[in-house]
């Protein structure tokens, strides 16, 4: 009977039974066993592979550090580097801020709140392949919607910039070029590639909507009414009740954006596969292509080396700076 | 809240949920044209002509029969496949990792606070460091070429899932387990009687979630799945989408409805569990 | 209600399907081989009709044809993965790669027994299927590229219909005479446009009489002056016509050529190169140029047109580990006979890569300019992509440097740059190559 119930010894450390050790080990025990083979085991691999020249092909055979060299001068990996800390830089502190938005827009006591919190979630259901898909078509420089829109707008626009550049006395070359203001051929057009695969993070929020919608419901109201009192207005209210309270949740989905925006595949694969040129060229495609095309499984390992060591720098980052601005009640 | 506000939220949120709901829309309506039509986009913006460009002329309810019998996009065998390799990690992800976090709760053991940080740690491994040696490892299993590198992990715990079903089992009041224990009750026995019922509502959560994620899994299929029968519905969408030769978007738009529906149609029967479990994933986390 | 649906899923969801024979009766006891093809439409038909002729002229082997995209990736993953298909399409463009990877299995009992050999193919046809002398894979649909030019257009331009450019100066000037402008000064039409299909970015110097690739050495040909000559007369069309303009002009169409969005399809570029299959293409999508346009070698700068020629071949290959060899090779010397392969070749409108060729072929030929593909197929001055082993990083690399090129970078300067990093990559991988023979390590 007390074999199984904790006696603390005469020093005050816990006296921890056999048997308690032995289930608890063997509990754990298949997590164990899966990242024995399935973790431990690869990592070392992984490591070991990025000092070689690996085809899986042939045996690996070592080079030292040349794969790590050769990635300081490999124009492509800088290129898919700055791609990818552009996107990563960009969206993730957008979608967190527009996330925050529609959450505290959702939590208003309006009817069928239900509804559009709905609809805001589904696209985070859908495969990101087949999200892909849908906005490649919705991007398309000709037959997609969003410039079948744009297009009349920019017309618009560009009629009107016109007019006023004529009354101030531009010349006819500017004239022309304001008239003839249209849509970019998005996923066509390098300069423009970037920005449509961004835009399309923002259609996925859902998860991250309804993850602050429920820290805002856990936010007590005495707090609001408190600073109401103190003569805030809505803006002092957000600034000091609302993000302070809601920090935890903000730091969480920070972290999660952070790993996720760094190892973003599925849509530019999809989109773009890393075009127009290398425009979209992400990390984790540049990776995979090295991995499975080009079969440089050295060089690739070695990448993902890097990639995790910039993760846990970032993350580090966040942990440190969150003392500075997570408020835990 | 007075009236202008409300008007006003409500406009706002008219205007976002188009921008969410609209693809889907646009995805259907496409799905029910003809190649011609769907390629056709009137230059000039009118009345007349957006219902041109939005009505099917005809309806193409064709399409989708065309995409279900296409010899090459089997479609009810790949939702076989991917419904066996959700289920099957579902399961594993639920069985084994409230076992394991059972164990990181309610045991005490040495070594438990190591192991925790590793389950914290490996969350934030990204998948590209350790997929050429995983390829390699399942290589000499013989696992290539068939969906079990998909499933078999999902066993062995799932560090996301552990890591949820730990700080929810530290929520459980000890007393519950100590009474068991006294009485004579093993771990196991507790693990399987006590706490697997009263943490059911998480349980569900890890099943959904894990169900989903399998489900809409790429990367992993497109890496260790050879064989066009084994195929899973996300691979299966690319490939189609990938051919050589022409791409016909209305039948590629049909077939993206197809994959995308059942999903949804989970979704609306699983809601609350679905919404819960977000929830509490943020919170704990 | 959710486990009923999956249920039913699971009970009446389609199982792998059991194969049958082309007449609808089961394969009974054959040893079943898989063959991967990336054809689709017409063309995979046209596959799928050899191998069902195939299943039904013995009863030994079932072939089990999967249409499969990306298939050199996949086929590399599956071989790595040690479960790879028996028979596979491949890409001439692949073969560098793959044989140094060892990832075929060397087609030597096809060679030894007389079924197929250098005198089989044409010349070309020959050092793409053994590049270092060993056979490792065999002919499918051959591919030369020749200028396409649309009569009408000509015609309207006030050009002979029936003489194309025959050095590099015609076809500048042609092709100005042929680039007209609507009323708001945007492009209506362009003449030739380099980058349309734009899949030969890499290859422009054959035309200039540059060779890409040194067979002995190992190394690329990239700034040579060859190659700036080509590249240079290649920025040409971006700095004259604009490159933003051409984009504008360019987004309406697509570069598929099985659509009527493909620029010469829809009018919209009077003349292109591009290969053989691009006939079929044209009649199923634009009947109306059929009959309308002609085919001819395309310039070169130091000679007569067809003084060489750019070719390459769709070929079929057993990777290595595939776990039917012998199936597979009867297979495939059932593919390559001439009937077969003439069926194949008649219904993709391409020549035959076959040094013999029948005279009912050239007569029933679909393609109307099948004689003039056949005598290219016959050059000896065929440039094919390079057998390297770097090619697809180098392919990549060329690709877009020429789209650097084409956007305004120097053309010198970039073509120098390029060879100097694709240098120290193919002298990488000779001394790795070195390395591993000395270590025995190459099995």
């Amino acid at each position: 009977m007390s074999k199984a119930v904790n006696i603390a010894d005469g020093q005050g450390r816990l006296y921890i039974s056999w048997k308690d050790q032995l289930t608890g080990m063997a509990f754990a025990a298949p997590y164990l066993v899966g990242i024995c083979i399935f973790l431990l085991f690869p990592l070392a691999m992984s490591l070991y592979y990025s000092f070689c020249d690996y085809s899986m092909l042939q045996p690996p055979l070592w080079i030292g550090l040349d794969n790590y060299r050769h990635l300081l001068t490999d124009d492509t990996f800088h290129i898919a580097l700055i791609n990818t800390l552009i996107y990563a830089a960009i969206s993730v502190p957008c979608t967190l801020a527009w996330s925050i938005f529609l959450a505290i827009l959702l939590n208003r006591q309006i009817r069928s709140q239900g509804i559009y919190r709905t609809i805001i979630f589904l696209p985070t259901l859908v495969p990101l392949v087949a999200t892909g898909i849908i906005w490649n078509w919705l991007f398309n420089s000709d037959s997609g919607l969003i410039n079948y829109f744009l297009r009349p707008v920019l017309g618009l626009v560009g009629g009107i910039a016109a007019h006023v550049a004529a009354w101030l006395g531009a010349g006819p070359a500017t004239l022309q070029a304001l008239h003839d203001i249209s849509p970019p051929a998005w996923l066509g057009d390098p300069n423009w590639a970037m920005t449509a695969i961004i835009f399309v993070s923002f259609w996925g929020v859902g998860q991250t909507v309804v993850i602050f919608l429920a820290g805002l419901q856990d936010i007590p109201a005495e707090l609001y009414e408190a600073a109401q009192i103190d003569g805030a207005g809505s803006w002092g209210r957000l600034r000091h009740v609302t993000l302070p309270m809601l920090s935890p949740v903000i730091f969480f989905n920070l972290i999660m954006g952070i790993i996720g925006s760094w190892q973003f595949f599925d849509i530019p694969y999809v989109m773009t596969a890393g075009g127009p040129g290398r425009a979209t060229l992400v990390y984790s495609l540049y990776l995979f292509n090295a991995a499975f095309n080009e079969l440089r499984m050295g060089a690739a390992s070695a990448m993902a080396w890097i990639l995790f060591l910039i993760i846990l720098a970032l993350t580090a980052l966040a942990f440190w700076s969150a003392k500075k601005w997570v408020h835990y009640s | 809240m007075n009236t202008k506000n409300r008007l006003f939220t409500h406009a706002l949120l008219v205007i976002i949920a188009l921008f969410y709901l609209g693809p889907f829309l646009w995805m259907l309506d496409t799905s029910l044209k003809t190649d011609p039509q769907a390629i056709q986009m009137p230059k000039e913006f009118s009345i007349h002509d957006f219902k041109a460009l939005v009505v099917p002329t005809p309806w193409q309810w064709q399409n989708y029969p065309q995409v279900i019998h296409d010899p090459h996009f089997d479609f009810s065998l790949y939702a076989r496949n991917t419904l066996i390799i959700a289920v099957l990690v579902a399961l594993g992800a639920m069985l084994s990792s409230s076992l394991v976090a059972y164990s990181l709760a309610k045991v005490k053991w040495r070594g438990r606070n190591i192991v925790f940080v590793i389950v914290l740690a490996s969350m934030m491994l990204p998948f590209p460091v350790v997929m050429v040696p995983l390829y390699r490892i399942f290589r000499e299993f013989g696992w290539i070429g068939t969906n079990l590198p998909l499933w078999v992990p999902a066993f062995t715990g799932i560090p996301f899932y552990i890591f949820l079903l730990r700080q929810f089992y530290l929520t459980i009041p000890t007393e519950l387990s100590e009474a068991a224990l006294i009485d004579g009750c093993s771990h196991f026995g507790i693990w399987w009687r006590i706490m697997l019922p009263l943490t059911r509502p998480a349980l569900a959560v890890v099943g959904l979630f894990s169900f989903m994620a399998a489900w809409n899994n790429f990367l992993g299929p497109l890496v260790y799945l050879t064989h066009q029968n084994t195929f899973t519905l996300a691979l299966a969408l690319q490939n189609y989408q990938s051919r050589s030769g022409g791409t016909s978007y209305t039948l590629l738009m049909a077939a993206s409805v197809l994959i995308i529906a059942p999903i949804i149609v989970l979704f609306f029967l699983a809601q609350k569990t679905f919404v819960r479990g977000i929830a509490t994933t943020g919170i704990k986390g | 209600m959710l486990v009923l649906g999956g249920a039913a899923l699971l009970v009446f969801g389609d199982k792998p399907k059991a194969y049958e024979l082309p007449n609808g009766q089961p394969i009974g006891q054959r040893t079943v081989i898989s063959f991967w093809e990336n054809w689709t439409g017409v063309e995979g038909q046209a596959m799928r009709d050899v191998v069902d002729k195939f299943n039904m002229s013995q009863n030994r082997i079932y072939v089990n044809t999967v249409e499969v995209s990306t298939i050199d990736i996949k086929t590399l993953i599956a071989v790595a993965g040690g479960d790879p298909p028996d028979i596979v399409t491949l890409w001439s463009g692949d073969m560098g790669q793959f044989i140094a990877y060892n990832a075929l299995t060397p087609l030597d009992s096809l060679e030894d027994h007389g079924i197929v050999t250098s005198h089989t193919y044409v010349p070309y046809i020959w050092r793409l299927c053994a590049p270092y002398g060993r056979l490792y894979a065999v002919a499918a649909t051959p591919e030369i590229n020749m200028l396409y030019w649309n009569k009408l257009l000509f015609a309207a331009a006030g050009l002979d219909p029936d003489k194309p450019p025959r050095t590099f100066d015609e076809l500048n000037e042609m092709s100005h005479r042929l680039t007209l402008y609507d009323s708001s000064g945007h492009l209506k039409q362009i003449g030739f446009l380099p980058i349309v299909p734009g899949w030969w970015n890499s290859m422009w110097g054959v035309y200039f009489g540059n060779h890409l690739y040194n067979y002995q050495t190992g190394y690329f040909n990239v700034d040579t002056p060859e190659q700036i000559a080509a590249y240079s007369w290649f920025a040409s069309f971006s700095k004259q016509l604009g490159f933003t303009a051409v984009d504008s002009f360019l987004s309406g169409s697509e570069q598929q050529f099985d659509s009527p969005l493909n620029p010469f399809m829809s009018g919209k570029v009077a003349m292109e190169l591009i290969g053989p299959y691009f006939s079929n293409f044209i009649k199923r999508n634009n009947p109306g140029l059929a009959g309308h346009y002609g085919i001819a070698p395309f310039p070169t700068s130091f000679g007569k047109p067809g003084d060489v020629y750019h070719g390459d071949c769709d070929l079929w290959g057993i990777p290595r580990g595939a776990k039917h060899v012998p199936e597979a090779m009867e297979a495939l010397q059932f593919f390559s006979e001439q009937d077969n392969i003439e069926y194949l070749c008649d219904k993709h409108c391409k020549p035959s890569p076959l040094m013999v060729v029948s005279r009912s072929f050239i007569a029933n030929n679909p393609n109307p300019y099948i004689e003039e593909f056949e005598q290219a197929m016959h050059s000896q001055n065929v440039e094919v992509l390079p057998p390297s082993p770097i090619w697809a990083r180098v392919n990549d690399e060329l690709a877009n440097a020429a789209q650097r090129i084409w956007y305004g970078a120097p053309v010198e300067e970039t073509l120098q740059q390029e060879q100097v990093l694709i240098n120290q990559w193919t002298s990488d991988a000779l001394r790795l190559q070195k390395l591993r023979a000395r270590q025995g390590t190459n099995e």
